[in-house]
């Protein structure tokens, strides 16, 4: 989903580094780009499990509308990480079925 | 006669305005006229088998077919979806309503323009069908896919729903649960819509619609109680 090189909007210019921590592992992002592309960069596929059979889910739509992304963002859950960009020191959780939100450190 | 060929296969169903066949076919076999909306005809005499157009048409709308006289025929579809087949593989054709008509093998593949990825996959089909099939039945990976991604609701409960008396996604969404996540069915009504089409027969754009209710989209009950 990070993409460099692109045929009509040109190549990225240089972009300054951010750091996340996702599930207490710290993953290096491009300031600006959705933290979904981050993930997937750094080879992060599945975001969340449901909530019936506990199967893993990651991006599918990848334009907001689907959901399937959701993760709990600074404690916060059901955050589409599609449409969400990265911010320094961001603190991303794996959301197992609706989530929990609030406290980070549990 | 010459030899055997492959001739174009119109199955261009809809007045819409679309001429890239015409457009693009070298020897000038395909007629549209004046109206961009009328359907294309074929002059059979001028076509030469060369598949551009097949690639060409936006809606995969044309095949070709070499009737060889004997038992077996062959077909030319256009197939546009992974996994490819492979030379060998035994595929299920379909009529331009889905409906399979029985088993080819494949022979070959092409691609008759080198700027368009449309590959045409060549099937040898039984003569009693050439006619009629237009398309590969794609394979399928899960026979039982999920149908609303945020309930969890596969198409197999839809089906059970629709048998139990639902003919609407309103009452498919009360029995199952499909829409009713957190996309607010933006993902599934339409796939349910289709299911039920396809199970009773009543078109998609004939069915009672869902009802729609705000919010659209996710907010916080923050951002609502916030004056």
């Amino acid at each position: 989903m990070r993409i460099i090189k692109h045929p009509i909007l040109g190549d990225v210019k240089e972009k300054k580094k951010v750091n996340i921590n996702v599930d207490n592992r710290q993953v290096e992002a491009l300031e600006g780009e959705p933290i979904a592309a981050a993930l997937m960069a750094a080879g992060i596929r599945a975001f969340r499990r449901t909530i019936k059979t506990g199967e893993p889910r990651g991006v599918y739509c990848g334009i907001g509308q689907c959901n399937d992304c959701i993760m709990e963002v600074n404690g916060v859950p059901n955050v589409r990480t599609c449409v969400t960009l990265v911010e320094e020191g961001m603190i991303i959780r794996t959301q197992i079925g609706l989530g929990k939100s609030g406290d980070l450190d549990d | 006669m010459g030899k055997i060929k492959y001739l174009a296969r119109i199955n261009c169903l809809q007045p819409i305005p679309c001429n890239p066949c015409e457009t693009s076919c070298p020897f000038g076999a395909i007629y549209i006229g004046d109206d961009i909306t009328n359907r294309p005809v074929l002059k059979s005499n001028k076509c030469r088998g060369c598949g551009i157009c097949v690639a060409a048409c936006p809606g995969i709308a044309i095949t070709m077919a070499m009737i060889t006289g004997e038992d077996n025929d062959y077909v030319a579809i256009p197939y546009e979806y992974y996994p490819m087949p492979n030379i060998g593989d035994v595929v299920t054709l379909v009529d331009s309503n889905g409906v399979e008509l029985g088993k080819g093998t494949v022979d070959k593949f092409s691609k008759p323009n080198k700027n368009d990825p449309t590959t045409l996959v060549h099937v040898v089909v039984d003569c009693s069908i050439t006619d009629r099939a237009v398309g590969i039945k794609k394979h399928v990976i899960n026979d039982d896919p999920i149908i609303c991604r945020c309930e969890e609701i596969f198409e197999s409960e839809i089906v059970e729903a629709i048998r139990k008396g639902d003919r609407t996604v309103e009452a498919i969404k009360r029995r199952t649960r499909s829409g009713m996540g957190i996309c607010q069915g933006k993902t599934c009504n339409r796939l349910v819509a289709n299911i039920i089409a396809r199970e009773t027969g009543i078109g998609a754009n004939e069915q009672m619609p869902s009802s729609k209710r705000p919010p659209v989209g996710v907010i916080s009950i923050k951002e609502l109680s916030q004056e």
